[in-house]
């Protein structure tokens, strides 16, 4: 079989993806398209029965084939985290069907968006349409696997504006169809849970109204009349048995899912869904086997230690809005920073003794001879130098957890996302960041590289009431910010997430954090609130104050009670909005690029 | 001829520089054929209807006079009857599966409206209520709404996490497959099972005037852990 032309022929109409060449395979099906390997599988003798029925040549039926197959990486449902979602939905609205009823849904819908996304478009539209029609043709015409399958051409051939011949009983179905949306399910996913739903009734309808009775037995049936024949039970592109490789079986899928997968999976289902059902999903892949991530980091205990006690860290809250932070990363506008710094020196001399680097001899001042003792040879030292660098400062999040917030463990938090993205986007510039958690009271996690241990302080709930503590605050910017530290010990956090009591761990030790940090200027400072805080003025006044030396950035979430007085306040402070939906999130990117940009833009022109 | 010259000519022998693009065309335009979607004109109706209607508010304080304010809130009571009104005058009641259906488009409905959760149960409810049809299925994709199954007297199988559910129950049977946080008050009768968390276990209060909960049976994953019809 000659792959190659055709193969190009689809890619080409799907603007060349990056996928491997197909390959030909022994299975009682017709095609598959492999989601672990990326690959496409065809059967030899499926094509050619195919070309003897319809009379269409190789070529034409590959197209067709790989079309469609094409569709499944480019279409629906492109990414584990669809396939995932789609395969909940259907588990969710025909729990009392069988599985294989459940998998012949879930498949034949996965099929009707590729193709009807293929149909619309001219450049595919002949393929798949001769390709749907020549499988017709190996499917008994009164099995209820050939009707449903000839409902769905008439439905494509209808929206592709092309006659198209069904029997009467069949056409209520066909306008049932009609009511079903299947463009852009992938970005929408509440159309995809109607379509499903809608898609999955009539699917039902049919076998119910079949005449010969065979009910939900009837897919079955025909699977295992497909064994027999080797072909007749295949859906068109001929997705065998379950022992042979189908595109969207989900258990095989799931079942080939590595952790990164499986992570990237969820952390794409989590960015449109809600916390309850994302839970849902986790609960039901948990029960179809799939080994999930854990979410607690390795070291880290149970609590947070606060300045008065200890906060519960629920790791699958701080992990399932960490997750969602990696889609909105923040840009961090550098600024020139007080830096002390060590250059080399080459300006003193010692002795040269045997075995030490005689690169570095001064033969001049021996005589040109090599004399142990006499000889002298160049001492390199490092001297200390203040210096001004131009670099991401450290950051002081602080974020408020009072009962008007939303607690991030019953729903995604706006607030927590954004602190995530903050944290994450200046940790990665190789600051440090210090967490300052306030409610009715307040709680500090010091400077520290550590990102899960401040992923955990900025997700922490309190649900108190809302004063900043400023006594912590100054202490935090100001010069005696070290003996935060006293009571925690930096790097090894193990021992602040409540391992080891915080009085055991001994007053005197050395702060292992880099000098820099204890300078001034060095720290942006950012605020999430909701903009209800009791003494809302005195912290305003003071990051004002603070404002030449620390960059004050306040993100204020929207809230229901209509807080304000921060929005006024913008001119020295920042302020921006987040929505709770996160739509704020990506326009302070294109802010903050914007403003790169334009300060660009005026060096140049000095 | 020097090498100066040369480039001289060149350049002012030919001042006007040939585009090297004039060789390509922009490209065509090309239409795209829209895909046919009918109108689910039963579903549909229900949807324009929950759109229409417009909650009864209650002055909280006048009623309980309460140390703190709490202002206006919707009046589940008085709502629920208007909906049961509205719902049969809009004609053939509904079926078990236009509820179900109608479920499931929830997320889709404009959520800004006032009271959008108590509204969406009390909806749910009333159409419940008013369909001739006796078992239904609710699918909770979105955020769950409030008082689902208003003074339910049917068999009610959710899908989904409940706040609350089966305020002032009579006759019937409520299945959730999920978790729930409170179970409805003033239930009189029939029974709720809880496939999943309840939170908040109701407790039989002796010697009080008006209980909250009079009558009924709760289960939480087969075990019953309320029974208001013992004495």
């Amino acid at each position: 079989m000659k792959l190659k032309a055709p193969w190009e022929q689809a890619k080409q109409k799907y603007h060349y993806p990056s996928l491997s060449d197909p390959e030909v395979g022994k299975f009682s099906g017709g095609a598959c398209f492999n989601f672990r390997t990326l690959k496409t599988l065809v059967d030899e003798e499926y094509i050619q029965r195919v070309c003897a029925n319809s009379g269409l040549s190789e070529e034409r039926v590959l197209d067709g084939v790989f079309t469609h197959e094409i569709g499944h990486y480019m279409v629906f449902p492109r990414t584990y985290g669809i396939l995932i979602l789609a395969a909940k939905m259907i588990n969710d609205f025909f729990k009392k069907e069988k599985e294989d009823l459940q998998n012949f849904i879930f498949q034949t819908y996965g099929d009707m968006v590729d193709d009807v996304d293929s149909v619309l478009k001219s450049s595919r539209c002949n393929s798949i349409l001769d390709i749907r029609t020549a499988a017709q043709k190996n499917y008994a015409d009164r099995d209820v696997n050939g009707k449903i399958r000839a409902v769905m051409l008439a439905y494509l051939k209808k929206q592709a504006r092309i006659d198209y011949e069904l029997e009467d009983e069949l056409k209520p179905f066909l306008e049932k169809m009609m009511e079903i949306d299947f463009r852009d399910v992938v970005k929408d996913h509440q159309k995809m849970r109607e379509g499903i739903f809608l898609w999955g009734n009539i699917i039902l309808s049919i076998i119910k109204e079949d005449k010969k009775g065979i009910g939900c037995q009837g897919v079955d049936r025909q699977e295992k009349e497909g064994e027999k024949s080797g072909e007749e039970s295949n859906s068109a592109d001929g997705k065998g048995n379950a022992a042979e490789p189908r595109d969207m079986d989900i258990k095989e899928v799931l079942k080939g899912m590595n952790s990164q997968q499986i992570k990237d999976a969820l952390r794409e289902i989590s960015l449109t869904v809600t916390k309850g059902e994302y839970e849902q999903v986790k609960k039901w892949l948990n029960e179809k086997g799939v080994e999930l991530p854990n979410p607690r980091p390795a070291g880290q205990g149970k609590g947070i230690g606060t300045s008065s006690g200890e906060l519960e860290v629920d790791w699958e809250t701080v992990r399932y809005h960490a997750e969602i932070s990696r889609a909105y990363p923040l840009i961090i506008v550098k600024k020139p920073i007080d830096t002390k710094k060590n250059i080399r020196s080459y300006t003193r001399v010692e002795k040269w003794r045997p075995g030490t680097d005689p690169s570095l001899m001064q033969l001049g001042n021996s005589g040109g001879m090599i004399l142990p003792g006499i000889t002298t040879k160049i001492k390199p030292i490092e001297i200390p130098i203040k210096s001004v660098d131009y670099k991401a400062p450290h950051l002081l999040l602080e974020i408020d957890s009072s009962g008007s917030m939303i607690n991030p463990k019953l729903k995604k938090s706006p607030a927590v996302v954004a602190g995530d993205c903050a944290a994450r986007s200046y940790h990665i510039n190789d600051s440090y960041v210090g967490v300052l958690n306030f409610s009715g009271d307040t709680f500090y996690l010091p400077y520290t590289r550590d990102l899960d241990a401040v992923f955990a302080a900025i997700t922490a709930f309190q649900g108190g009431g809302t004063t900043v503590d400023m006594e912590m605050l100054k202490k935090m910017l100001g010069k005696d910010r070290a003996e935060l530290y006293e009571k925690q010990v930096e790097r090894n956090i193990r021992h602040m997430l409540g391992e080891i009591p915080v009085k055991a761990v001994r007053k005197n030790i050395s702060v292992s954090v880099p000098e820099e940090i204890f300078t001034p200027g060095s720290i942006d400072v950012i605020m999430i609130t909701d903009g209800g805080i009791s003494n809302l003025g005195e912290t305003l006044d003071f990051l004002e104050e603070r404002s030449e030396v620390n960059r004050a950035t306040i993100f204020l979430v929207d809230n229901p009670f209509g807080f304000e007085g921060v929005g006024e306040r913008e001119g020295k402070i920042t302020v921006k909005k987040i929505g709770e939906d996160l739509s704020g999130l990506p326009g302070m990117v294109m802010g903050a690029v914007k403003r790169h940009f334009s300060n660009f833009a005026e060096e140049l022109m000095r | 001829m020097s090498r100066k010259k040369v480039l001289d000519e060149k350049t002012t022998s030919n001042p006007v520089r040939r585009n090297p693009f004039a060789g390509y065309k922009s490209e065509q335009e090309q239409q795209e054929r829209q895909l046919q979607v009918r109108e689910n004109v039963a579903i549909t109706k229900w949807i324009n209807l929950f759109n229409s209607l417009t909650p009864i508010e209650i002055n909280v304080d006048e009623v309980y006079s309460p140390i703190m304010s709490c202002g206006m809130d919707i009046d589940e009571k008085q709502t629920y009857q208007s909906f049961l009104v509205h719902i049969q005058y809009a004609g053939k009641a509904p079926s078990s599966k236009e509820i179900e259906e109608f479920s499931i488009m929830v997320p889709g409905l404009d959520q800004t409206k006032p009271y959008f959760k108590k509204m969406v149960g009390l909806y749910l409810s009333a159409l419940i209520e008013t369909s001739k049809d006796n078992e239904f299925v609710i699918h909770i994709t979105d955020e769950p709404p409030l008082h689902l199954c208003f003074r339910n007297r049917k068999e009610v199988t959710v899908y989904g996490d409940l706040w609350n559910v089966g305020i002032e129950m009579t006759t019937g049977r409520i299945i959730v497959t999920g978790n729930v946080e409170y179970i409805g008050e003033y239930i009189s009768g029939g029974e709720i099972h809880v496939n999943g968390t309840l939170n908040n276990v109701p407790k039989k209060e002796k010697n009080e005037e008006f209980p909250t909960y009079r009558g009924g049976k709760v289960y939480v994953n087969g075990e019953l852990v309320f029974d208001g019809d013992s004495k």
